[in-house]
């Protein structure tokens, strides 16, 4: 395809892509660099790219070889991603020294970067995403203990969305929701050292439409799967999995301590009541034939596709496909009963925190 | 996926809405508060049907642009340059709203003049912090294999940290269905390639 198809599909025809964000970004970096909008540097004319010109004005000032690539005339030509942004980005950012004002110590640590850069070319395509050294289910060990620190983001995201694809219900664990936005009010704060004495201090009168003792309640007893929305309005069933995915991504920039997202889960897990049981016995029996007859993947796939959309029932073909790449891993599960009250076990079948509970089949909550 | 879109007979039940907050492509922003919970700094987005098929995006019907750009929300809710995602209704007129965090801060273009007022521009440490975070947002479109088409100052709010948030969605438009939007153009001039 020539050049001037490409441009004629991706303007004159309204083909965007990647690549078109991508030249939107250069764009925002050129008005925040000359602070005149793109627009009004040069007059629009469909046949004269006005970044393509601009580049050459604030060259003398700006010889930014990301620059010059994001707003290319030739979309093959500017970064193959925007991750590829950030990384470059990234490694020009200054290795900042910020205290902790929430921490016993006020120790210092150095800002995580977004990408390192020996794992980059491993994980460029994100159409194969792939663990190549390692379990999927060790990866995310790593990223919990903080020893993984070297994974992209991306890769994170992906173990969280291996985990729990946002597809299915498992809305009801409010203390995510209590969780996300006292990350985010944290996070803003600059203030990492996340813990309810912390919270209290900051939000004396209520905390999130809670009183501090229903609040105290909550967090110290969560009963995931069967707390009151009229007397916790603002604990909505519905959390996404993004709240887990950012508890996770928190923890991996360092906003979170790990210590405590850990801690998060072990509650959770003790002290959480419900009726659901993720894989029953009979789907665990099911899961046995496969490995016998060597068609997990194939059955996994199969139940994938037919169950994916079904209210009617309570599997959720994601714990089904997890619990089996676990269990391939080499965690064992034992079995749970359709109607089981909520046990111990039910967290094991429970994709959304199987993490915590590879946790201490490592033995290592006490050790941190 | 649990109904993250809600038929609601009229959003004043549920919603006392305050002044206008901002205004995009397909629709404008109010402040409001939830009267079930009225702790919540709420913005409503509005997608106002009487605005559709005034240009952009005439060819999409409209009642699937507007559930792609709450699941655009939902997808994106928690996301830390993202607006948490409360959930989205729609009246019988279908008139669609989208309750969101409400970001306390001004547009990047807002906060570049207020600077240029000053004298002032971004150092080119907050210019990499600033397209950091945008990167950052616009990475988690793309990881939803959608692309944002209208990326510019008036679409991202920085508040005083310079944190970026991403405030406007409405161009979102998974790729694999830009085969059937040949005739559809959108952006922000001077954003849009050649």
């Amino acid at each position: 395809m020539a050049l001037w198809d490409i441009l004629l599909l991706e303007a004159r025809v309204g083909q965007y892509s990647v690549a078109s964000d991508l030249y939107a970004l250069g764009g925002l970096w050129a008005e925040l660099e000359s602070g005149k909008h793109p627009s009004d540097l040069m007059p629009l004319d469909l046949d004269i790219n006005p970044l393509l010109v601009l580049r050459y004005t604030l060259q003398d000032a700006h010889d930014d070889s990301l620059f010059q690539r994001l707003v290319h005339v030739d979309p093959r030509k500017r970064p193959r991603s925007v991750e590829e942004v950030i990384c470059y980005l990234q490694d020009r950012v200054e290795k900042k020294i910020i205290s902790l004002p929430g921490s016993a110590t006020d120790k210092a640590v150095t800002e995580l970067p977004l990408v390192a850069s020996s794992d980059h070319s491993s994980f460029s395509s994100r159409e194969d995403w792939n663990f190549p050294d390692k379990s999927l289910s060790q990866v995310i060990l790593d990223i919990l203990f903080s020893e993984g620190k070297n994974y992209l983001p991306e890769v994170v995201l992906h173990c969280i969305d291996y985990v729990r694809d946002g597809e299915f219900d498992l809305r009801e664990q409010f203390i995510l929701s209590v969780v996300t936005p006292m990350l985010h009010s944290r996070l803003s704060s600059n203030s990492i050292d996340v813990s309810l004495k912390d919270l209290e201090r900051q939000f004396p009168e209520h905390i999130f439409g809670l009183t501090r003792s229903e609040l105290k309640n909550l967090y110290e007893t969560p009963c995931m799967y069967q707390h009151d929305n009229d007397r916790y309005p603002c604990l909505s069933s519905d959390i996404s999995h993004s709240g887990f995915r950012s508890m996770i991504e928190h923890a991996y920039r360092g906003s979170l301590p790990v210590r405590t997202l850990i801690s998060l889960f072990k509650t959770t897990r003790e002290h959480s009541r419900a009726n659901y049981t993720g894989l029953n016995q009979e789907k665990y029996a099911e899961y046995l034939q496969c490995i016998r007859c060597g068609e997990l993947d194939e059955r996994v796939a199969d139940l994938e596709k037919k169950m994916r959309y079904d209210d009617s029932t309570k599997s959720d073909p994601h714990f089904y496909a997890i619990c089996f790449t676990l269990e391939d891993e080499g965690f064992i599960f034992p079995r749970a009963s359709k109607g089981d009250r909520f046990t111990e076990n039910t967290f094991r079948f429970n994709p959304s925190l199987t993490v915590c509970q590879l946790i201490p089949q490592k033995n290592l909550i006490d050790s941190l | 996926m649990s109904s993250i879109l809600q038929p609601i007979n009229n959003i004043s039940d549920r919603f006392e809405l305050g002044e206008q907050i901002g205004e995009g492509s397909t629709g404008y922003v109010v402040r409001a508060q939830d009267k079930e919970n009225r702790d919540l700094d709420l913005a409503l987005k509005v997608l106002d049907p009487r605005r559709w098929g005034n240009g952009f995006n005439r060819d999409i019907k409209d009642f699937e642009l507007a559930h792609r750009e709450v699941e655009s929300w939902a997808s994106l809710s928690g996301h830390r340059r993202f607006p948490r995602f409360h959930g989205g209704y729609y009246e019988p007129d279908l008139t669609h709203y989208i309750c969101l965090d409400r970001i306390d801060g001004v547009t990047l273009r807002q906060d570049l003049d207020q600077r240029l007022q000053h004298g002032n521009k971004y150092s080119p440490e907050e210019i990499r912090c600033i397209l950091i975070g945008i990167s950052e947002g616009i990475h988690a479109v793309h990881h939803l294999n959608r692309v944002h088409r209208d990326l510019s100052s008036n679409n991202v709010m920085v508040d005083g940290d310079l944190n970026v948030k991403h405030v406007d969605l409405g161009f979102l438009t998974a790729e694999n269905m830009l085969r059937s939007l040949f005739s559809t153009t959108c952006g922000t001039l001077g954003y849009t390639s050649p």
